[in-house]
Formats: structure tokens, C-alpha cells, sequence
């Protein structure tokens, strides 16, 4: 039945990404991973525990009413706020969790989630923390989000970048470093080059990336990358081709 | 054999799909990995590719140099392009999924290439 309702829900989810059946609700660490996962439980109304995927590590939250009940469970932890009802009468329980939470989503590349039935938890009559109410107490902005590929891609690699420019629709908004041989290629070259390319490789579809080693001369590479309405171009240091390459690898995955 | 040394390079990277060595200045493919499920029609585009990507008879695809190594990452495949260092109509064509170990498999393709265009 749970694997039903998930492959209903990813049918019906037309942006969600979902792995091994998780949906994916963060690509980054820190506080745009803790948002995401307050967000689920302002979403969820029912009473479910929520199995979230924080990078390595699995947390199973007891979650209803929009509010967060408790820590059932984090793999390879034995904190003392996992099995313990959550009650601002608690407050060092309530920290606890706080600090549990955020030094996972800290070390945290992506974060996923998914609805499991009710499990036996604490005995505690207490209603939980609503998510508006961790948010506070834990000091995260609920509305903190992530940014869209192309930008986290280039504040990811700025130490390695010696120059770039952030196109969105058919504007520059944002340009950093030597820009103006990068300018030229942009203007001149790469749009003929995408054209001849996409003829060639038909099927191909989505975010895309492609780098040159040595373009610029000097162990300089030029790499373009587009994802939806925005694209970039910038420029590096050829050894640094795989580790950028590994980098994008890992926004659009 | 060339052959052998393209199946010892895609066997041992999980994620490596095809592999073929391949002439630019003819634009055709030589020799592929034994196990590539690639159809002729396939193999073609990925030659065009690499003589689009890398540039032929002296014509640069981007910038003013030519390049060594062009890869195309997108979110369903990872194609990579080699020119060999003394023979440059000597390429490696290379497809893999998304999520191969990139950091390792470029130096590995690289030593792939100039072994087999060096005769080696």
C-alpha cells in the first residue's frame, strides 16, 4: 500500500524529484534543508511519521496537526532527545532536538522525505511544537529556499571561478572577475554551438553543462551551463574541469 | 588490442556505458567497447558530437584554442570528449551515466586514450 501511495504521489507531483521513492525536498545543507523539513511538517495534518533522508542519515519524526510530536528515531544516534515528547515545558528536551536537527541538515547535501503510517511513540499527552513555533525557537526562517542551479552552482565554485556571468532570460545579472573575452564567446559562439549541437544530440533534455579544457588559452577552461530560464559562462583553470564537472553533477542530480 | 583496453577502462567504472575510439579527420568510429548496447545511428552522433565539441581541421568550437578534453553534463548522461596529445585526430568518445565518479574516470580515459593512440 506505501509503495502505491508513493508512486501515486510522484505521478502526481509534476516538478518533485524523488530517490529510491523519497521526495526530494532540499539539495543543500543548513538552513534551507531545516526549513524544508519544518515546511513537511506545517504540511502534514494527519498523524504520519516522516522519514526524512538527511544525507546519510535517516530521522523518523512523529508529526500531526502541523505540529512536531517528537524524534523517534535518527540512525547512528543516541541523543537524548530521540523518544522524548516535545513540550515547551522541556525546554532543554526542545534544544536538544534543535541542536540534533541542525547538526545533521549542517553536514547535509539533500534531504528527502517520506510519509510512513503511525508508530508507538512516547506516552506523553502533549501536542507537540506547531512548525511556525520550532522555526522560532530554533532560530530558522521558514522561508528560507534554495537557489535555482545555475546560481548555486556559481556560489559553490567562486574561489575556483576567475571570472563569470549570470544570464537570466536575455540579461546579464550578474557578472564577476575578468568577463570580457567571456562576453565575446557568449555573444559569438555559444549559441551556434548549442544550435549544432542540439541537432546532433536530439533526445538530450533539461539542465545541461558543457566545459572546455584549454579554450582560453593558458590552462584557462570556459564552461556554459543552462538550466530553465537562466544560463552562465565562466572561466577556470583547466585542472579544475573534473571537479567542477562533479560539482554540476551533483546540483541537478 | 584497443578493444581490450576500452573494456578494461569501462569495466571499471560503474556507470560507464560506451566507449569508442574514433578518427576526426574521417569522422568515424574505429573500434567501441565490446559490451556498448550503442546502435551505428548513435555512434555516429556521438562522432559528430566530438568533432562539433572538440573542433576539426583547425576550427574552434569555443574560445580561441582548441581543447584537449570537452565534456557535455546534463541530467541524463555524461559524454566525454578526448583529443590525443600526438596524434589530435585520435579522440575517446565516452558515455556514462550521470552519476559517475568524474574526478576519477577523466585521468583514466586520458591514459586510456594516449595509450591506444600511442600504440602501446
Amino acid at each position: 500500500m506505501t509503495a502505491l501511495t508513493e508512486k501515486l504521489s510522484a505521478l502526481a507531483a509534476e516538478d518533485d524529484v524523488f530517490v529510491a521513492g523519497a521526495r526530494v525536498i532540499a539539495q543543500d545543507g543548513g538552513q534551507v534543508a531545516l526549513a524544508a523539513i519544518l515546511r513537511e511538517i506545517d504540511a502534514t495534518i494527519l498523524e504520519r511519521t516522516l522519514v526524512f533522508g538527511i544525507g546519510d542519515v535517516s530521522a523518523s519524526l512523529i508529526v500531526a496537526g502541523r505540529r512536531l510530536k517528537g524524534l523517534l528515531s535518527v540512525s547512528g544516534s543516541s541523543d537524548a532527545a530521540i523518544g522524548q515528547s516535545l513540550s515547551r515545558e522541556e525546554p532543554k528536551i526542545l534544544q536538544a532536538a534543535g541542536d540534533l536537527m541542525t547538526s545533521l541538515c549542517d553536514k547535509a547535501s539533500r534531504v528527502t522525505v517520506r510519509a510512513e503510517p503511525i508508530q508507538p511513540f512516547s506516552k506523553g499527552g502533549d501536542a507537540g511544537i506547531s512548525a511556525k513555533g520550532l522555526a522560532e525557537l530554533w532560530n530558522v526562517d521558514l522561508n528560507a529556499r534554495p537557489l535555482p542551479p545555475i546560481a548555486r552552482f556559481l556560489a559553490a565554485n567562486a574561489s575556483v571561478l576567475g571570472g563569470h556571468l549570470l544570464i537570466s532570460g536575455a540579461d546579464i545579472v550578474e557578472s564577476a572577475g575578468e568577463t570580457e573575452a567571456l562576453q565575446l564567446i557568449w555573444d559569438e559562439q555559444v549559441m551556434t554551438l548549442r544550435k549544432s549541437q542540439k541537432a546532433i544530440a536530439k533526445k538530450q533534455a533539461g539542465a545541461q553543462m558543457m566545459c572546455f579544457d584549454g579554450a582560453m588559452g593558458a590552462g584557462t577552461a570556459v564552461a556554459f551551463a543552462v538550466a530553465g530560464d537562466d544560463a552562465c559562462i565562466c572561466a577556470f583553470a583547466s585542472d579544475q574541469i573534473a571537479t567542477l564537472t562533479a560539482s554540476w553533477q551533483s546540483i541537478i542530480s | 588490442m584497443v578493444v581490450d583496453a576500452l573494456d578494461r577502462l569501462q569495466s571499471s567504472f560503474a556507470g560507464c556505458e560506451t566507449l569508442a575510439f574514433a578518427d576526426l579527420s574521417t569522422q568515424m568510429i574505429l573500434v567501441t567497447n565490446s559490451t556498448t548496447a550503442s546502435p551505428r545511428e548513435t555512434l555516429d552522433a556521438l562522432c559528430k558530437e566530438a568533432a562539433l565539441t572538440l573542433g576539426t581541421k583547425g576550427k574552434i568550437a569555443v574560445g580561441s584554442d582548441q581543447s584537449a578534453t570537452a565534456i557535455v553534463s546534463g541530467q541524463d548522461q555524461l559524454r566525454v570528449f578526448m583529443r590525443a596529445s600526438q596524434e589530435p585526430s585520435d579522440v575517446l568518445c565516452c558515455v556514462c551515466q550521470p552519476d559517475v565518479d568524474v574526478v576519477e574516470f577523466l585521468p583514466a580515459a586520458r591514459a586510456c586514450l594516449e595509450q591506444i593512440s600511442g600504440g602501446a
